[in-house]
């Protein structure tokens, strides 16, 4: 395929065009990701080989809580007082002081990416923006990126950078520092901010902790009897598919928001 | 590598980026302009608030209310499942056995497929006749990947779809009422129905 070779090329065009025209594909704000290849975290028996990840297009930054406004402005059903408890739990956006007003710390955190958004909010918010949430293997695609490299994980400092986020306790949001690192593909804040939904997050057949994979578990679910991991030592990815399968769509939570993405098939025809 | 080939490439794709471009403009208004609140109004835990549409057994499409007219036991099979969905389906016919023939038009078995691609009208047809399931009872709702997947998460159903073409899910039977508010579920193959059906009875006869 020439894509796969030539896509870091498509971005650079991409990017020498946009200064003409100051809008390529409409994707202003976001990164191309040529197509690559995913190592689920865990694998099933008929799940051995990698997942092929076509190229797509991500947001460089996560969505601020300032492009959240905008949106619930525009659609007041999405507003913290009007939206259906189906799709949003009581924390929904609960460090705004209202519908449309982003409280106190409203400066410091505008441009801070949104927090305390459900699955289904954010998923609304990327079809208002023609874009959507991207999925596990294209998230993790980007997250494996160091600042040098497309994989980092080659590098020990990737590892213990990550783990380090990870175990530090969380602070308020608007003692948040706006730019962690960016990574190899343009991306910032993949790790060090924020946890951030996908849009299949709800794939991940096995219960919160060890201890509840008990046969009945294992009769609630289909095909997922044999799970395999394929990295022992990627902690950070054991702890994200953890997080991810202990959430559930309502869930609004203080240092979890979103990203979007969009398809790039257009241009490998 | 000669550079022609490579400057080919650049125009090639500064080309793709102004079409698209322009058609990402197109569906950006066509999303904004089409982005009506609904007209009719359901309660605050109803599924039936969602916005998507779902083709049923006689191909018209209509949005998730189609199933509001009694009691719905709501469970997400794909037809051409091997292995959990049979039992499945075998748990839901035990339990519209045991519902006995009084309760006859009283409430509705759906089934919500996972897998658009080969579950047609068409295809489940076919599966209807060939299971016996009774188009009074059953209904089969298709949705677009999209929609599965937000009625999946309602539903706190969790599935995969595999790189085989197979689908990992759990197995959940969800007994919905006329205002499309969840009930009570059932999880898992061949779990003991007594008390869904008794709610389920209990439901009908307080209409």
């Amino acid at each position: 395929m020439w894509f796969l070779k030539y896509g870091k090329i498509a971005a650079a065009g991409c990017a020498l065009f946009s200064i003409a025209a100051s809008s390529c594909l409409g994707n202003d704000d976001m990164a191309f990701i040529p197509k690559g290849e995913y190592s689920p975290l865990y694998k099933s028996s008929v799940e051995t080989k990698p997942v092929a990840v076509e190229s797509f297009w991500i947001d460089v930054r996560p969505v601020s809580n300032q492009d959240f406004l905008t949106f619930v402005t525009a659609n007041p059903a999405w507003g913290r007082s009007k939206i259906k408890p189906i799709f949003a739990d009581a924390s929904y956006l609960s460090h705004w002081a209202s519908d449309t007003d982003l409280g106190p710390h409203a400066q410091a955190i505008a441009d801070l990416p949104v927090t305390n958004v459900s699955w289904f909010a954010a998923r609304a918010y990327a079809r208002w923006q023609d874009k959507r949430l991207p999925t596990v293997s294209e998230w993790e695609m980007v997250g494996i990126a160091s600042e040098t490299q497309a994989d980092g994980r080659k590098e020990n400092d990737y590892y213990n950078r990550i783990l380090e986020w990870y175990g530090k306790p969380n602070r308020p949001i608007h003692l948040w520092e706006s730019d962690t690192f960016r990574n190899f593909h343009g991306v910032y804040g993949m790790h060090g901010l924020i946890w951030e939904w996908v849009d299949d997050f709800n794939t991940a057949l096995v219960t919160g902790e060890s201890r509840g994979d008990t046969d009945l578990e294992r009769n609630l679910f289909c095909g997922s009897g044999s799970v395999n991991s394929s990295n022992f030592r990627d902690y950070a990815a054991f702890m994200r598919f953890g997080f991810r399968s202990s959430l559930s769509a309502d869930y609004a939570i203080s240092n979890l928001g979103f990203r979007c993405a969009r398809d790039a098939q257009a241009n490998s025809q | 590598m000669t550079h022609a080939p490579y400057f080919k490439q650049i125009l090639v794709i500064a080309a793709a980026c102004a079409a698209l471009a322009t058609q990402s403009a197109h569906a950006a208004a066509a999303c904004c302009e089409a982005a009506p609140l609904k007209a009719e109004a359901h309660s605050d835990t109803s599924l039936f608030n969602v916005a998507s549409q779902w083709q049923n057994q006689t191909g018209n499409s209509a949005p998730l209310s189609q199933i509001g007219d009694r009691p719905q036991l709501v469970a997400m099979v794909y037809t051409t499942c091997q292995f959990a969905c049979p039992r499945m389906l075998s748990d839901l016919k035990a339990i519209e056995e045991a519902m006995g023939s009084d309760t006859a038009s009283d409430y509705g078995i759906t089934l919500i497929t996972f897998d658009p691609e080969r579950d047609t009208v068409t295809a489940y047809q076919a599966y209807a006749k060939k299971q016996q399931l009774e188009a009074e009872r059953w209904t089969f709702l298709r949705g677009t990947a999209s929609d599965i997947l937000e009625i999946a998460n309602l539903l706190g159903v969790k599935y995969k779809h595999l790189p085989n073409g197979e689908f990992s899910h759990s197995n959940i039977i969800t007994l919905l009422n006329t205002q499309g508010e969840i009930v009570t579920q059932l999880e898992g193959l061949g779990a003991d129905s007594t008390k869904l059906i008794e709610t389920t009875k209990a439901l009908i006869n307080a209409k």
